[in-house]
């Protein structure tokens, strides 16, 4: 039998021709939630002060991050880290650069307590929400209770679970409308392949499937680089500098790059990339055609927000 | 009533508990089946975690890996937040859940750092690979085929290939990338497998397997203590059924029972009256109604007092109320009253009946109407009071016959010696000696005569009061009231009377003699019979005197016989009796004297000669 499993499961990976896989048509989510989820996402009441919400750091109408290196919290507070996209993250492995959250329920408390963020609590956001006549409605009709701590991380997991962004070209051309790319993209995307940027860069997400370390080839300046990624949480010191890889899903809206925020451009941070952990210097028609093929992973505006 | 009740409750709280228990049964059987699912699923996913780690050479789609981590986690809290789970009362089970939680998590960090590492590995060996193909270069091409033999690995080789890569001069761009990745491939393999050597050290399989093992063993034990709750319950239940099917059983026929008794009760010649303790009526039958002339609605929620016809004392129901509230049968006579004011009286017994605690819960009266037998009663006394006025008439007028006859003579003497004397007077021939012989004869027939009625006060004496007397006595006063008849009528009269002592009414008693003695007489007057005796005779048995009269008048005739101490019962001409006489007799012997007497025929021989006649046995109790 285990052999059986071995054989048939040594087969499928062989198979799988395309390591990047297209998104989901239907994403199944409970509307109503989604919605009051939605409502509090932009809910200024979420921060300490009533300055803040998950929107100032997410803008949802581009990529799903703030195009900031670092993000304003409360009190003018700067973070030391750059905002990850909203977008399609519920298909990340883990949550936040440095996978301290298994999954978005454990996610989105942690920003709410972080004091450069939003620097508030659930006690006092429930205490606030039971003020405003609309929540109790919402959340008696929805979960026919009061308002409590859980249901508002489930209202805000369902909403971010609806932000999905299907039907970009490439994923138009991985479900078979072979026609829909340009030669030009075509190539980028073989490119993409043989350089090896899809041994990190491969899934649903095009990354966000496991941890790995910036600078293989060639050290970053770490005297600069104070976010020390998964050590932060494992405390191993194997695992300095490593961190989540993100998605490239919509890389053309996310500027600016890398957890440091420190690449403006994505031609810089194709080229970073390419030199730290490949070891290569490609020439400028290599790389613009990556870049054609990068600008196919631009996908639909969730549908989400065309709701109200 | 009570009982049936808590037995149908318990029937019902076994079903219940059967049912609640099947329910829990088969909701536990389901869960336990989940749960073993999840842990098989646990062990597969371990499996493909295995297969992971010593397969990872080509480029992979990490999604997958990551899809397994990700269902590990969703069956981990599936059954940490599995109800049954956390219920399971056994500490080996959790210890080794929660060791395996860890070895997990452990096993999930190393996944994840065998990623980070395979994905530069694979991406280097790749570069490796092309770039050495392209290259013409020997020693890069002994390179090459030295790191792919580091998968066989030594110490030795990768020391060797390190020195190689160290003393390799790159003349290329190329080249200089082939010594970049295959610098890579030297650092990262020896990290690589190291990860990989620590995670297959984990025992994360045999852990599993050892809870499967433990969780089925404590499954069954679960099933097995389920299953024979649910035997119990069932036996139970069975148990419950058969006591209820038993009780049914009881109930109709004590059901039976009771509508048999209603039955009799209702239809009963009885009244029968129930009451509460409060003496407020809550059952009356139909003879109730019948005698008392009121319908069941008019009295119930009443009191039996509606029915007191006021004749009897306030004592005389105090009394009953006392003894039937002290818990006991009260016996006795009401004279009630019914709805039209008429009056009856009722026999009745009151019953308290009492509660298993031994207080009073209802009263039960049951009353016989005895209203004719009173009556009856009544009349009868009457009629014994007139009787025995006509008995004494009768004998008034036997005695005033007696003394006139026996007046007859002294008077005439007394009336000859007067008529006398006159005579003589007139002849002057009345000397003192003849006035004073004269005189004589009146003073002693005067004398007699007031004998004669000493002797017949003590026959009619009116005193009832009991003496002692002496037969012989009593029987010598009852012939000198009726000798003259006897001698009249040439009857002798043979006595053989011993001197017995009685006690009672002695004229009672000479009554009835003198009766006995009239009927022979009147027996002889009928039969022309040259002798005629009267035998009188007394003996004594058993403490007891008897006295026996018979005569020779040749006996009564059968149907007669039967019938001669039976009120008004008479052979005799209208004119000369009225038949109370031989009742009356027997209602002294046997009331006033505790005796008894019988009339016989018998025959008997005397002076050589048979006689046919009627004997009358009289036994009294002898005075001590």
């Amino acid at each position: 039998m285990k052999k059986l499993i071995l054989l048939f499961l040594t087969i499928a990976m062989l198979g799988a021709e395309e390591l990047i896989s297209p998104i989901e048509d239907n994403v199944a989510i409970d509307l109503n939630k989604a919605l009051l989820g939605k409502k509090l996402f932009f809910e200024k009441q979420l921060s300490r002060n009533n300055t803040i919400s998950c929107a100032s750091c997410h803008h949802l109408d581009k990529g799903g991050d703030d195009n900031q290196q670092f993000s304003v919290g409360v009190d003018n507070k700067r973070g030391i880290v750059n905002s990850p996209t909203v977008f399609n993250s519920k298909y990340n492995f883990v949550q936040f650069w440095d996978g301290r959250a298994k999954n978005l329920k454990e996610q989105v408390s942690i920003p709410i307590h972080n004091p450069n963020e939003m620097d508030s609590n659930m006690q006092e956001i429930v205490a606030k929400l039971k003020k405003n006549p609309t929540y109790i409605t919402l959340f008696k009709d929805i979960y026919n209770d009061t308002i409590k701590e859980a249901y508002i991380i489930d209202a805000i997991v369902e909403f971010e679970n609806a932000l999905v962004t299907p039907n970009s070209r490439f994923d138009r051309y991985l479900k078979g409308e072979s026609t829909i790319l340009s030669h030009r993209e075509k190539s980028g995307f073989e490119l993409f392949k043989s350089y090896g940027c899809i041994a990190c860069h491969n899934g649903i997400n095009l990354g966000g499937n496991l941890f790995q370390r910036v600078g293989i080839v060639k050290a970053m300046d770490y005297e600069e680089n104070k976010y020390l990624g998964l050590y932060n949480v494992t405390k191993d010191e194997e695992d300095k500098y490593f961190y989540k890889v993100p998605t490239l899903r919509n890389i053309e809206l996310t500027a600016p790059y890398l957890h440091s925020g420190t690449i403006v451009t994505l031609q810089e941070a194709v080229v970073f990339m390419m030199e730290y952990q490949i070891g290569v210097t490609p020439n400028e028609k290599d790389i613009n055609e990556i870049l054609a093929f990068l600008g196919t992973l631009t996908g639909e505006r969730p549908k989400i927000l065309e709701i109200d | 009533m009570k009982r049936s009740f808590f037995v149908s409750l318990f029937f019902l709280i076994i079903i219940g508990m059967l049912i609640y228990n099947t329910n829990n049964a088969n909701k536990k059987i389901e869960n336990f089946f989940n749960l073993h699912k999840k842990i098989f699923n646990m062990i597969n996913l371990n499996k493909n975690f295995d297969i992971f780690i010593s397969s990872s050479k080509n480029y992979n789609n990490y999604d997958i890996v990551q899809n397994y981590i990700k269902s590990m986690h969703n069956e981990m809290e599936f059954i940490t937040t599995n109800s049954l789970f956390q219920e399971v009362n056994n500490r080996l089970l959790k210890e080794n859940f929660s060791s395996i939680q860890e070895e997990v998590n452990k096993k999930i960090l190393l996944i994840n750092k065998i990623i980070s590492r395979s994905a530069i590995l694979n991406n280097s060996y790749r570069y490796v690979q092309k770039l050495s193909q392209e290259s013409q270069n020997a020693a890069i091409l002994e390179i090459y085929s030295n790191l792919l033999e580091l998968d066989l690995n030594s110490e030795m080789s990768i020391n060797k290939v390190t020195s190689k890569i160290e003393s390799f001069t790159a003349k290329t761009s190329n080249e200089e990338l082939f010594i970049v990745h295959a610098q890579i491939v030297l650092s990262y393999h020896e990290a690589f497998h190291t990860i990989r050597t620590q995670s297959k050290e984990l025992v994360l399989n045999e852990k599993l397997n050892e809870f499967e093992s433990n969780f089925t063993q404590y499954s069954h034990q679960i099933m097995n203590d389920l299953k024979s709750i649910i035997w119990f319950l069932m036996l139970a239940l069975f148990g419950a059924l058969l006591t209820f099917l038993y009780y049914m059983h009881q109930m109709t026929m004590k059901q039976i029972e009771l509508n048999r008794f209603k039955k009799a009760v209702q239809s009963s010649d009885n009244i029968v009256v129930i009451t509460d303790k409060n003496h407020i009526i809550t059952y009356v039958n139909k003879e109730f109604e019948r005698i008392t002339g009121f319908k069941d609605s008019e009295v119930l929620g009443k009191k039996p007092s509606i029915l007191k016809s006021d004749l009897q004392s306030k004592a005389f129901y105090e009394e009953l109320n006392q003894t039937i509230h002290q818990g006991k049968k009260w016996q006795g006579e009401f004279i009630n009253k019914n709805k039209y004011g008429e009056l009856s009286y009722e026999k009745a017994s009151i019953t308290p009946i009492l509660n298993e605690e031994g207080e009073i819960e209802e009263f039960l009266a049951i009353k016989l109407d005895i209203t004719k037998e009173k009556e009856t009663l009544k009349l009868l006394q009457e009629k014994d009071h007139i009787l025995s006025q006509q008995a004494k008439m009768i004998a008034m007028r036997e005695m005033l016959e007696s003394i006139a006859h026996q007046w007859r003579q002294p008077l005439s003497t007394i009336s000859t010696a007067a008529s006398g004397m006159k005579l003589e007077k007139e002849f002057n021939n009345l000397d003192d000696k003849k006035f004073d012989e004269l005189m004589d004869v009146i003073v002693q027939n005067t004398l007699n005569l007031s004998s004669t009625l000493d002797n017949f006060k003590n026959y009619f004496n009116t005193k009832n009061e009991k003496t002692v007397f002496s037969l012989d006595k009593t029987i010598k006063k009852v012939l000198d009231l009726v000798g003259y008849r006897l001698n009249d009528e040439k009857i002798e009269v043979i006595l053989s009377i011993e001197e017995l002592p009685l006690e009672g009414l002695e004229n009672e008693l000479m009554q009835s003699l003198v009766n006995i003695i009239n009927n022979s007489q009147e027996a002889f007057r009928k039969n022309e019979l040259s002798k005629r005796y009267i035998f009188i005779e007394s003996g004594v048995k058993d403490n007891k005197a008897i006295i026996t009269i018979k005569d020779n008048a040749n006996g009564i005739s059968e149907d007669v016989l039967e019938h001669v101490f039976e009120p008004y019962f008479t052979t005799k001409h209208q004119s000369s009796g009225t038949g109370i006489g031989l009742y009356m007799v027997y209602e002294i012997i046997t009331k006033h004297f505790n005796g008894s007497i019988t009339m016989e025929n018998c025959e008997f021989v005397y002076d050589n000669q048979t006689y046919k006649g009627a004997k009358t046995i009289i036994e009294v109790p002898l005075k001590r």
